[in-house]
């Protein structure tokens, strides 16, 4: 497995009325329609829930060549996606972290996988 | 009431293509991730795979399937007869999904006339009634979906168009249903409880989805054999159904007379479900 610096945690946005966390502030919560957010550090570990590889990259992305991306079910419950730095090994139920933000602007994590199973 | 669709893709290079279908997606998160839809459907079919034993055979199926039933109907751009070792070999998009699991962009439209029956120009013409039209919504956001085999809006959607219209899901002889993508005719299955739960590559391996099967689905041979001009797919499933209803279908379902027909949008932001019957 390559080595990259592991994330201590990772930021998410917190409903102030209903406490539902999302990845990104949305314009309104999609649980109780609260529009008041605050940004709380969640944990970067979790298991890969799958993932796929582009090779059509849309015109954003053309540069890239390939790319993964995978959905992460991280332990606190959340589900959230982002960009897998794929290994040939790597399998769904995979323990994962995060490594770095991709997109400071949209705040997307890079995962790579830390253990198997 | 005249209701039309009409699109045309095939003047864009399949990066513009890409991109402009991009815009349907959630572009707060989800694209700017990376992700483009043949990459949903490659995620679905990894969990699909991951959760019910689904293989690469069982979804060639569905395009061996829906590419024969084009060769049959004239108005299909992409019918072909293809074997499992073409799908096999056909170039890697977004892994596992190979070209021939994707449905090909097209151009294309299609019209329906709705009106009271009264208002029928021929009276003897079998009549075709509209029992249940049914839109829903669901999430945006690929995390937002805790099950990535299923989308919500889709099973929402069944569930009501089967209350408005007093069929079951056992009464429907043909459906018409959303398969831009191979494993998405699976899930889709699914959803519209037309077959169980983790069985739509197993039904469609063993024959229970094609012209004889236990539930017919695209005899048109779906998105997959006939393009998806995306502006005109939604009515012209309708105008399928009505001419597999009218008995008039070059590749007709024997002795239909309810059908259904499944649309969605997005990252499974948008359903429509109609069913159709004939009337006696």
């Amino acid at each position: 497995m390559s080595t990259h610096t592991l994330l201590p945690a990772l930021t998410a946005y917190q409903c102030n009325d209903c406490q539902t966390l999302t990845q990104r502030p949305p314009m309104a919560c999609a649980h109780c329609l609260g529009r008041r957010f605050s940004s709380v550090p969640v944990t970067a570990t979790g298991t890969l829930a799958s993932w796929t590889t582009i090779r059509k990259p849309p015109m954003r992305f053309k540069s890239e060549g390939l790319y993964h991306v995978g959905v992460f079910d991280l332990d606190n419950g959340m589900r959230i996606s982002g960009r897998l730095l794929h290994e040939a090994s790597d399998q769904t139920g995979d323990r994962v972290q995060a490594v770095a933000i991709a997109d400071a602007a949209s705040d997307i994590p890079i995962f790579k996988v830390t253990s198997h199973g | 009431m005249l209701v039309v669709g009409v699109e045309t893709m095939t003047h864009a290079s399949t990066t513009e293509m890409t991109t402009a279908l991009n815009c349907a997606m959630d572009n707060e998160y989800d694209g700017m991730s990376g992700l483009t839809f043949p990459g949903l459907f490659g995620l679905a079919w990894r969990a699909h795979a991951q959760q019910y034993g689904t293989t690469r055979e069982d979804i060639a199926a569905v395009v061996i399937k829906n590419k024969a039933h084009g060769l049959k109907n004239p108005l299909a751009q992409m019918g072909a007869d293809l074997s499992l070792e073409q799908v096999c070999a056909s170039a890697m998009i977004a892994d596992p999904l190979q070209l021939f699991d994707c449905c090909p962009p097209s151009d294309g439209a299609a019209a329906v006339v709705v009106c009271a029956k009264e208002l029928l120009a021929q009276p003897n013409q079998p009549r075709i009634r509209v029992m249940a039209s049914v839109q829903t919504s669901g999430s945006a956001r690929i995390a937002q979906h805790p099950d990535l085999c299923s989308f919500d809006a889709t099973v929402s959607a069944a569930q009501q168009a089967y209350k408005q219209s007093g069929v079951l899901a056992a009464d429907i002889d043909l459906v018409e249903l959303h398969d831009c993508f191979s494993i998405a005719e699976i899930i889709d299955s699914e959803d519209l409880g037309l077959v169980p739960r983790g069985e739509g590559g197993r039904w469609a391996s063993q024959g229970r989805t094609g012209m004889q099967g236990d539930i017919v689905i695209n005899p048109s041979g779906g998105l997959l054999a006939k393009g998806h001009p995306v502006g005109a797919t939604g009515v012209g499933q309708i105008v399928e159904v009505v001419l597999q209803l009218r008995a008039e279908h070059a590749n007709q379902v024997a002795g239909a007379t309810i059908g259904m027909t499944h649309n969605l949008g997005g990252t499974g932001v948008a359903c429509t479900v109609h069913i159709l019957g004939r009337e006696a």
